[in-house]
């Protein structure tokens, strides 16, 4: 089924279950239709989620041996329409009314502006933000029910923003979808640069992106790779939904491919995953693990959290004991709250503890500082000349550098660089240092193209100082990857990661699916959650509950299991009898 | 045949020749004007922006590039700016791919549109630098990435097409072999040792042997007019396996190309330079592998349609005939486009002056082909009229000097009837263009004028010729397509047309009486002729002015207008030494016998120049309007001329100096 999918000459959705080595596939595809399909100047597009799976994408395909080449975009499907639509094109057609010069509204003005309009019933700009992304007119037939309040507020704070002479991520979408709708010059450029376009994830994209995909596969000669699984969509609170991928896998003009194989975890683990789901996927474990008699336990505390934390430490222990190093147990939360809880805890047992999520973003900024101290640390890691132009295309908003004085710019990062040196073992001074040295506050500062880095920025200063222990380089050089570390991390960030253990806590009835979550869509979210969840684990999957919690006013509630608990445990008991 | 992309519109200011000038421009263009005029300034401002083969030394400008007209520019901080504008590219996809960030919307549509500018960068500094960019932005450099998707080949008016063509580097049949051909190493290496051990000098390749074909078809489509077929054969002159399509030369009928004419050359050398530059989406020959390959994908049956097995070891070649079937044709077009992806650019082909070396024929010859039978954007200069006589009349570029700047003056976009169309394309090609030679045109309606206008200048002083002024006789009165014509060309005209006095005799217009007090109804048919052409503009008041004071208005407008015929005219002018040259040139010429001669005199003498003109025009003298004028032009006297053409000749004179 990989080779089908490889070798797909007509728009092709392949539904990639977990652990079916769906990045492999569409990187082969990636390099497969650039070497033999599509000749420079034409390329193809790539869109992903977010920016950390455009940077993995990228370095796993740059060592493949893709060359740069033109017309080869990677990045989220906001910098496309960005990039790609709404840059060149809106000066062009000024009767769609975008802002010009284009202006990214910053998170912290967006809230305000929000907040100064009192809308009626008074929604969170999350909801609004939500409905705006559904509400977007167009092809598809997928039908979602809305949240009235949020949705009036919507338009008007759609109407609002462009007023306003701005643009988000949700109306850069919309707008580009409105102008390829209406131009078809647009369109014809847009089919001779990208032959293709290959989607990653596709049920975390939400509609606008589906919209765009189906006007392009509708008016255009533009073929679609998409890969994703509906099952695993777990973003309904940015607007994303199963149904736009399905709705793609059904069309006459595309056709589907399922991949089965499961090459991560053993069967047991893929079973249980899918008896959570309650319908019969035919995934096959068919990696070294297949045969492997995985454990799914079940730990039932009588009272409290912290009973259930203690609980996971002493899984963690044991799991260690056994020989399973600390990187490959991960404790899934529920929320932030819980894992600056349980990271305590462990702190005082000393189990080290990575926590995936920091305060601050891995945004472009803060990837390219990362890069400034690797390339300090060891000059053959990072590439200096892309050091360069990643600072030369975040200085460009402001200025311009000339192709004559380019040396003396490089020269002058060169000098910074090489000077901050004396500072490595300080994180927060030699933060300081470079932001003088080359002006990253200055740089940010009011940036309308990168509204929220400067934001950003402080957040990655306030953790350097907030750090018990003096932080050295070191910290940004090794973020992102845990060193004999037990994974800490929620259950919706755990998506795309895979471990040997895999801890549940709080698996009970009104936890998860939490009490607040009572519509058959939002249900079956939550069961999607725990189906991603429970996959993310090779060989073993523990699950934790308490039959008694407190609420936030500190009564105590008895709490039945979860029904995702019950679900595994009737699996538990039905495969003991065999 | 799908057409290519191509310069619709150019904006040059303050470079070379040309100050400030702005215009359109069609797919295939010819470029017109006297020596020194800026026809290469107007290809190498071109080239500056698409000439791959251009260094960064020579698109550096200095001030001696700039406009004669500004004195210092370098110190004033002054520019050099040269803009294009493209059309015709929307389904290019690889130049649209390439070139998208060069959009940008004139008049409503959508054009890319790229830049050079050579400036000031700082005005506080003396440097000068340049700049080539994409769209509005000048931050959006258009690069030699781009030149390789759209670029400008020029084949130079001087040039030396045997040393080309003997250098493997720049021999344009290298180029297309490297670049349009694959030919496997074991291949190269079977031939080689089959030269080395038979002493055979003919390639058996497939790829060689389609090339070869392919170039004697198309030196014989270009200018083959009779029986005899040029041979066109290739030959190595290097058998080592790697340097064997190196070293290929061409020869015609057996002989190598130093020792066929010049002329020939030149055929050749453009010939392989179309080849070079043609679309070859569509190809003309397929290895054995490719077409297995291709037939996989093949569901229509579209290669076993249009190729048939080469005599040649394993390859297909394209069947030409088949091939004519439009439907196929597409269909194949857009298989190959899909399935054999290439990354080919667009060229447009400039040819300085095509005509060197050339006898007429093939002039003509060449150029037809170029024009019509290729599907570049195709530009030529020239100086020839045996090629810009049969250029459509829409494809003309005029430079044209001024006291600012040269001027470039383009038919494009000329609003012609079709009828007024194929009229004037005759009238070109018949007159061997004579129009695009003028620096000022008369235009006159019939042989007469052609004839004694000329006479007339001379008898008044002025030599016509060297002037630049040309007659134009267009056999008829409708003036207006021409007027527009040379209007669009930038060319200044008058006009001279008869008077045509008529009074009306049972309602209908009767003409050649001479004015009686008897007669009702009369008028000027000229003058309503030159009232409709110039109608819009007419003053209101004019119906109220007399015959004389309209004729004096008309003249305003460059139209200069008899009272009767011009030979009526002439007589009624003539003094009575005129009268007497004009009796002896009847004399000279006239059939019939004494006394038609003296009734000619006395009828003159009379006054009667109405039953002179029919003497002249009657069967029994034979003589005819034109043979009289032809031989009165020998004989004409300043005072001979009538009032009308003489300031049609002092008003052209007064425009062209």
């Amino acid at each position: 089924m990989q080779f089908a999918a490889y070798k797909a000459e007509k728009s092709t959705v392949v539904i990639a279950g977990p652990g079916s080595g769906k990045t492999t596939v569409l990187t082969l595809k990636v390099i497969q239709l650039l070497s033999e399909r599509i000749y420079s100047p034409r390329g193809l597009a790539c869109l992903t989620y977010s920016t950390e799976a455009v940077r993995e994408f990228k370095s796993r395909l740059v060592k493949l041996g893709l060359e740069k080449r033109k017309n080869v975009f990677l990045g989220t499907v906001h910098s496309f329409c960005l990039s790609e639509i709404i840059i060149p094109f809106a000066a062009l057609y000024p009767q769609y009314k975008i802002p010009l010069p284009i202006r990214i509204i910053s998170k912290a003005e967006k809230s305000h502006l929000f907040n100064a309009q009192n809308y009626e019933g008074n929604p969170k700009l999350d909801d609004v933000d939500k409905e705006r992304t559904r509400n977007i007119k167009g092809i598809s037939r997928v039908a979602i029910e809305s949240y009235d309040i949020a949705l009036k507020a919507a338009i008007s704070f759609e109407e609002l923003l462009i007023e306003n002479g701005y643009l988000d991520f949700i109306s850069m979408v919309k707008k580009s979808v409105e102008l390829i709708n209406n131009e078809p010059y647009i369109r014809k450029a847009l089919e001779a640069k990208y032959p293709w376009i290959i989607v990653d994830e596709y049920q975390d994209l939400g509609k606008p992106l589906h919209e765009l995909i189906l006007t392009l596969l509708n008016l255009t000669k533009i073929k679609v790779f998409a890969v994703g699984d509906a099952d695993q969509s777990i973003y309904d609170f940015q607007g994303a939904a199963p149904d736009y991928l399905i709705e793609l896998s059904q069309r006459q003009d595309v056709s589907c491919i399922h991949l089965k194989n499961n090459y991560r975890s053993s069967q047991a683990i893929v079973d249980a995953s899918e008896y959570i789901l309650n319908s019969s996927r035919g995934y096959i474990a068919s990696g070294k693990l297949r045969d492997y008699h995985a454990k799914l336990e079940f730990v039932e505390c009588s009272a409290g959290m912290d009973e259930q934390y203690d609980k996971v430490i002493e899984q963690i222990c044991q799991f260690r004991a056994e020989g399973t190093p600390y990187h490959e147990i991960a404790v899934l939360l529920a929320n932030n709250k819980q894992i600056a809880e349980l990271a305590q805890e462990c702190s005082r047992k000393n189990i080290p503890v990575y926590i995936a999520r920091q305060t601050f973003r891995l945004t472009d900024l803060i990837v390219w500082i990362q890069n400034c101290a690797k390339w300090i640390s060891d000059k053959a890691s990072v590439s200096f000349d892309e050091i360069c132009s990643a600072w030369n295309s975040f200085i460009s908003e402001k200025r311009i550098i000339s192709k004559d004085d380019y040396i003396l710019f490089k020269k002058a990062i060169y000098q910074a660089l090489t000077a901050s040196k004396i500072y490595t073992d300080n994180l927060l001074e030699w933060l300081l240092y470079l932001d003088k040295a080359v002006g990253i506050t200055t740089t940010f500062t009011g940036s309308e193209r990168y509204p929220d880095e400067i934001d950003n920025f402080n957040k990655l200063l306030e953790t350097a100082q907030s750090h018990d222990e003096q932080l050295t380089i070191m910290f940004l050089t090794r973020l992102g990857i845990p060193e004999n570390q037990v994974i800490l991390t929620t259950r919706h960030s755990s998506k795309g990661l895979e471990f040997d253990v895999v801890i549940l806590p709080g698996m009970e009835k009104d936890s998860f699916p939490i009490y607040y979550d009572k519509t058959p869509r939002k249900l079956a979210e939550a069961r999607r959650l725990c189906f991603v969840s429970v996959s993310r684990a090779r060989k073993a999957c523990i699950l934790i509950r308490s039959r008694n919690l407190q609420d936030k006013y500190g009564r105590w509630f008895s709490k039945e299991p979860s029904p995702f608990w019950v679900a595994l445990q009737e699996f538990q008991n039905s495969r003991n009898d065999e | 045949m799908k057409t290519q992309p191509y310069i619709c519109r150019v904006h040059i200011e303050n470079f070379r020749n040309f100050h400030s000038v702005d215009f359109s421009l069609g797919e295939k263009q010819v470029l017109i004007g006297e020596n020194a005029v800026g026809k290469s300034n107007l290809l190498y401002a071109l080239q500056l922006i698409l000439d791959p083969t251009l260094s960064e030394k020579d698109r550096m400008l200095e001030e001696s590039d700039f406009w004669d007209g500004i004195e210092n520019p370098m110190d004033d901080g002054q520019h050099i700016l040269i803009e294009i504008y493209l059309a015709n590219f929307e389904d290019n996809k690889n130049l649209l791919a390439q070139l998208a960030d060069a959009s940008v919307i004139v008049g409503g549509k959508e054009t890319l549109k790229i830049s050079y500018k050579f400036f000031k960068k700082d005005a506080t500094k003396p440097d000068y630098s340049y700049i080539i960019y994409k769209g509005n932005d000048e931050n959006r450099a258009f690069t030699y990435e781009d030149r390789k998707i759209l670029n400008i080949r020029v084949i130079k008016a001087i040039r030396d097409v045997e040393a080309e063509m003997k250098s493997s580097r720049t021999s344009p049949l290298t180029q297309i072999i490297k670049q349009k051909y694959t030919i496997s190493k074991d291949v190269l290496s079977e031939i080689s040792k089959a030269l080395d051990e038979k002493g055979a000098d003919t390639l058996q390749i497939g790829q060689v042997n389609d090339l070869e074909s392919r170039l004697q078809r198309l030196l014989n489509d270009m200018v083959s007019f009779s029986a005899d077929e040029f041979n066109v054969s290739l030959k190595t002159m290097n058998i080592d396996a790697t340097k064997l399509l190196y070293a290929l030369r061409p020869l015609i009928n057996s002989r190598e190309t130093g020792n066929t004419s010049l002329g020939i050359n030149n055929i050749l050398y453009v010939a392989l330079i179309l080849l070079l530059i043609e679309d070859d989406t569509i190809r003309t020959f397929l290895s054995g592998d490719l077409y297995h390959e291709l037939l996989e994908q093949d569901h229509e049956g579209l290669l076993e349609r249009s190729y048939e097995k080469s005599a040649s070891p394993d390859g297909y070649t394209l069947n030409l005939t088949a091939l004519q079937d439009a439907t196929l044709y597409d269909s194949l077009y857009a298989f190959f486009s899909d399935c054999v992806p290439t990354a080919n650019g667009t060229t447009i082909l400039a040819v300085e002056e095509p005509e060197s070396h050339l006898h007429p024929i093939y002039q003509r010859l060449l150029y037809r082909h170029i024009m019509n039978k290729t599907n570049t954007s195709v530009m030529i200069t020239t100086h020839s009229t045996h090629i810009s006589s049969v250029a459509p009349i829409t494809s003309l570029v005029h430079l044209i000097t001024t006291k600012d700047g040269t001027k470039v003056n383009t038919t494009a976009n000329i609003a012609l009837s079709a009828d007024d169309y194929s009229d004037l394309t005759r009238y070109i090609d018949v007159k061997r263009g004579e129009l695009y030679t003028a620096k000022g045109i008369i235009f006159v309606e019939g042989i007469s004028e052609e004839y004694l206008v000329p006479g007339f200048s001379k008898a008044k002083g002025y030599d016509l010729d060297r002037l630049g002024v040309v007659v134009c006789n267009i056999n008829s009165t409708n003036f207006a397509p021409y007027c527009h014509f040379a209007d669009v060309l930038g060319i200044p005209y008058v006009i001279i047309t008869d008077g045509d006095y008529y009074h009306m005799v049972d309602k209908e217009k009767h003409f050649s009486d001479i004015e009686d007090a008897s007669h009702v109804g009369k008028g000027f048919d000229g003058l309503d002729r030159i009232y409709q052409l110039h109608r819009s503009d007419v003053d209101p008041e004019y119906t109220n002015w007399d015959y004389n004071h309209q004729r004096k208005y008309f003249e305003t407008f460059g139209t200069f207008i008899g009272e009767y015929t011009l030979e009526v005219d002439i007589f009624k002018k003539s003094t009575e030494q005129d009268q007497t040259v004009l009796c002896s040139v009847f004399d000279q010429l006239t059939k019939g016998g004494q006394t038609q001669r003296d009734n000619f005199a006395t009828e003159l003498r009379a006054g009667r120049y109405d039953k002179c003109l029919s003497k002249i025009e009657s069967t029994y003298s034979g003589i005819g309007k034109g043979r009289f004028s032809q031989r009165l032009a020998n004989y004409v006297s300043a005072s001979m001329v009538p009032d009308y053409v003489s300031n049609a000749i002092d008003t052209i004179v007064a425009k062209v100096r």
